[in-house]
């Protein structure tokens, strides 16, 4: 091994001599892209000596403390190596005893002496030029001394001189070696020319137009360059190995690197604090907001960043204002602990989305960055949960939420965008959020005892689920004109409405997704009668129209539960989930027969069907049931009065 | 910048001439080479040593130290070499650290490197095996100076010829005499070290040594000298009666050191 070491550190010699002898600026960045290529080809043949490399580089060796430097210390010194030549000048030959020892405490002697080797030394370095040398040749005779002097601190294994890894060969060597990671696992992305090769010489370009010439302005971001890099490039990877045919252009990758990766470098904060805790969550954040970049651009690489120009300088903002409130968290209530690091990503996913499908909402016209839609949407989304009491909706689940609405609205983008222009979305969004959250978090107080127990379909509920049923709200009322809007409350009137028909199903008569059901029949006839279902006033939802008449449906079938399925019990799960479908688009008709919300008709048509299927079982299946349910709720709630017998039978036989 | 990537360019061309290993050996690789240039960016931080950085250094020399430990169990010569490695990015960032608890995490760490060293003989990687043998001495020597690097400073103040400050002047001084005595220990093992063949072949090691010798050698005589230029006036003080509270000129002459520094380094 030694042996190998010696003469391939001999081979590297050569090589830079005859590189150097050449051409001085023979290297260029596409030899660097050449030579990740070469490594990504030869892959596992080259990991030993990759091996070998890292033991035997250069590495920095420290030196011994330093102690604070003194004038007489200086002298001392000096007399020590020079005492023949400069006995007998007298500025020395005061501070010398007969041994030519430094021997006196007279601080004008010293300084005079002081003085006397200054010049000395000067005098000294200015005679070790040559004169007669152009400039260029003496700056680069004094930059070379100054390289020997600094070289005793970089020390390669086997004795050849190299120079210390720079950010560049850092970033480089992080770009190969993730290349080799996926060298194994997916050799037809990593073959020759295949779109993994691709991909890390995308990166390797992009790279080195990031990092500037001027290595000391790079400082501390050089380490996070690398990570965010690192991370980068396994998400493009990652998602490149899902589908065998997928290709990221250069061009793609660049505005991706530009529009992403780089504001998270950009937001590194200053503070050591803060840099701590921005790294930390950076760890958490980046991989997955990577991995949503690259799969936005593969779900799409058509019209997606390239399409558009505007597309990455939107993704610019979206991700710098993120990453600049992650950089800024301190103390209680900061958007981390408010949303929760899965819960950030998930909502920037859904503004990266609204990012490139209307970058006009983030970059206006192209000549104005509007950073503080997405600023003022997380302040404001962030200060909507701070202000709930209901736990359950804090953290994830309040961030599964308002990514919910962002999404949602993102979707919906073009109707709001026409209602009121770019200004209105983020505060639509966020008062979307307030009705939203605050309309469940009133619900669940309200079914809540005072020892914690929640009553109704609520206490069957999981958070997915809860977030579902908001969800078909939303998307109904997102695409239904004028239904949302910073002054409209029918949003929170449907959910606070639902929530509270939930409240009321103590049997559990429904599943929890059949509520997710009716909950999306309530918005979808909510839309279609505006002011008919709920009213214009949300103050209160319980008495709205469909409220009320979902809790009698509910109310009249848990009267004949009795505690459990029996013979000619009909009215619930499905049945009851199409009973609570028929009435709701029922009211949408003429409602003549229960004004004043005046529910009697329908308690007691039910109670009728209930009581001749139960004494007719063999002809009242749940099928009969709805057929003649159907056939008459309609006439029902427009006459408020019961169909007779010989009618029903009719349905029935038909 | 051009020669930063003729650097990399070449070390990739030297990595295309031969060898097969596996992933595995890649990703070793790749951390040896993070965990080395995180030690060099905080150890080349001009930023005063502060709580926090040396929470960092400690973090990363036991990291480091863990993963030698584990590497050093198993019996593959790859594996021993990074093993090495790994000890001196220990050792470094426990004595870099400056704090006062890893004294045995620092032996520890160059006694397994020394040992894997041993076993590896002559095919042992010179940097690593010849600055393992530095280390703990240039520890000692830099620990003898802890919160003490303003000593030169305060020695120069020092003046028996007056009657101010005398007491505080004289336990100064003891503490120098101390100093001198306990430099001798550490200088004389690097001394020794630097009698190993190698540095006269080993250009980066040579000059790395030599820098180090040339500065524990200058501090020791400035601080030799300023201490008997002061205990002579002490003994010539006027102001000063008793005068048997520091060394006498002969005892002064007994403890000094004269250090030469081998031919390669003149």
């Amino acid at each position: 091994m030694y042996s190998f070491a010696v003469s391939a550190n001999k081979r590297v010699v050569t090589v830079k001599k005859l590189l150097f002898a050449e051409r001085r600026d023979i290297m260029n960045v596409a030899m660097v892209v050449f030579g990740i290529k070469s490594i990504l080809r030869i892959g596992h043949a080259s990991a030993k000596l990759y091996a070998n490399y890292s033991r035997d580089k250069a590495v920095f060796l420290p030196n011994l403390i330093d102690l604070a430097q003194t004038r007489d210390g200086q002298v001392i010194v000096y007399l020590r190596d020079n005492i023949d030549e400069v006995r007998d000048i007298p500025e020395f030959k005061a501070c010398i005893n007969d041994a030519g020892e430094f021997a006196t405490t007279d601080r004008k002697v010293i300084d005079a002496a002081y003085h006397a080797m200054m010049k000395r030394k000067s005098l000294s370095s200015m005679s070790d030029y040559d004169e007669s040398a152009p400039m260029d040749e003496r700056k680069v005779e004094m930059e070379n001394k100054a390289e020997l002097e600094a070289a005793a601190c970089m020390i390669v294994q086997w004795g050849a001189d190299e120079e210390p890894p720079s950010a560049f060969i850092r970033l480089a060597l992080t770009l190969a070696d993730i290349g080799l990671e996926y060298v194994s696992a997916n050799p037809s992305i990593l073959g020759i020319g295949g779109s993994g090769e691709q991909l890390v010489c995308s990166f390797a370009e992009k790279m080195a137009t990031m990092i500037p010439e001027d290595m000391d302005s790079f400082g501390a971001k050089a380490n996070i360059w690398d990570r965010v890099l690192g991370i980068f490039l396994r998400a493009g990877l990652s998602t490149l190995t899902e589908s065998s045919t997928l290709v990221f252009d250069d061009k793609k990758v660049a505005d991706l690197l530009e529009g992403v990766a780089k504001p998270i470098v950009e937001a590194l904060p200053d503070s050591i604090e803060k840099q701590a805790n921005y790294r930390e969550v950076v760890d958490v954040i980046a991989g997955p907001v990577a991995t949503a970049a690259f799969r936005l651009l593969a779900e799409n690489t058509e019209s997606y960043l390239g399409g558009r120009f505007s597309n990455e300088k939107a993704l610019g903002v979206v991700t710098q204002e993120l990453f600049k409130q992650i950089s800024q968290i301190s103390g209680e209530h900061n958007i981390v602990e408010v949303f929760t690091k899965q819960g950030l990503v998930q909502i920037y996913k859904a503004e990266l989305k609204v990012a490139i499908d209307y970058p006009e909402l983030f970059i206006g016209d192209g000549t104005d960055v509007h950073s503080e839609v997405f600023k003022d949407l997380l302040k404001g989304g962030a200060q909507v949960l701070i202000n709930l009491d209901k736990e359950r909706l804090k953290g994830a689940v309040g961030a599964s939420l308002m990514a919910l609405v962002v999404e949602t609205l993102g979707e919906n983008t073009a109707t709001l965008l026409r209602l009121k222009g770019t200004e209105f979305w983020d505060k639509v969004a966020i008062k979307t959020i307030e009705q939203v959250a605050g309309s469940l978090s009133d619900a669940l107080n309200q079914a809540t005892t005072a020892g914690g127990k929640v009553n109704g379909a609520l206490q069957s509920f999981a958070d997915g689920q809860l977030i579902e049923l908001v969800r078909i709200v939303i998307q109904q009322a997102a695409k239904t004109p004028g239904m949302l809007g910073v002054d409209k409350v029918e949003l929170q009137s449907i959910i606070a409405g639902v929530a509270s028909a939930m409240a009321s199903d103590d049997n559990l008569l429904l599943s929890p997704d059949e509520w997710v059901v009716i909950a999306g029949v309530v918005a979808r006839e909510a839309a279609a009668n505006p002011g008919r279902l709920f009213g214009l006033d949300a103050n209160d939802p319980e008495q709205a129209l469909a409220v009320t008449a979902i809790k009698t449906v509910l109310a009249t079938a848990a009267s004949s539960w009795h505690g459990g399925r029996g013979q000619g019990i009909l009215l619930f799960g499905e049945t009851l989930l199409v009973i609570v479908e028929s009435l709701l688009k029922a009211l949408a008709g003429n409602i003549e027969g229960i004004s004043s919300g005046n529910m009697a008709p329908v308690d007691g048509f039910l109670n009728k069907l209930m009581d001749m299927a139960s004494q007719n079982p063999n002809k009242f299946g749940s099928q009969g049931f709805l057929n003649v349910f159907q056939a008459l709720i309609g006439e029902v709630i427009a006459k408020g009065q019961l169909p007779d017998d010989e009618k029903i039978r009719e349905i029935l036989e038909a | 910048m051009h020669r930063m990537k003729i650097n990399f360019v070449v070390c990739l061309a030297v990595t295309m001439i031969m060898g097969c290993a596996s992933l595995k050996d890649v990703q070793r690789a790749g951390e040896l080479i993070r965990t080395d240039n995180e030690l060099e960016s905080l150890l080349r931080d001009k930023a005063p040593l502060s709580a926090e950085k040396t929470e960092q250094i400690l973090v990363l020399g036991h990291f480091a130290k863990k993963e030698a430990d584990m590497l050093a169990t198993e019996n593959q010569e790859p594996k021993i070499r990074d093993a090495i490695s790994y000890y001196r990015i220990a050792a470094t960032a426990f004595w870099k650290s400056q704090s006062k608890d890893i004294s045995s995490d620092l032996l520890n760490s160059v006694d397994g490197g020394l040992d894997l060293c041993r076993k590896l003989g002559d095919r042992a990687p010179d940097r690593d095996e010849m600055y393992l043998h530095l280390v703990t001495h240039y520890a000692i020597y830099d620990e003898i100076f802890r919160s003490k690097t303003d000593i030169k400073q305060k020695l120069i103040k020092v003046n028996f010829d007056d009657a101010d400050n005398t007491e505080q002047e004289i336990k100064l001084m003891k503490i120098v005499g101390d100093i001198l005595i306990r430099m001798k220990n550490p200088i004389d093992k690097m001394l020794l070290f630097g009698a190993d063949k190698r540095y006269k072949t080993h250009e980066g090691m040579r000059k790395y040594f030599c820098k180090n010798l040339s500065k524990a050698k200058d501090n020791y005589d400035i601080l030799y000298t300023l201490y008997k230029v002061r205990v002579i006036q002490y003994h010539s003080s006027s102001y000063i009666l008793d005068k048997t509270r520091l060394p006498s000129l002969n005892e002064v002459g007994s403890i000094k050191f004269v250090i030469e520094k081998p031919q390669y380094c003149q």
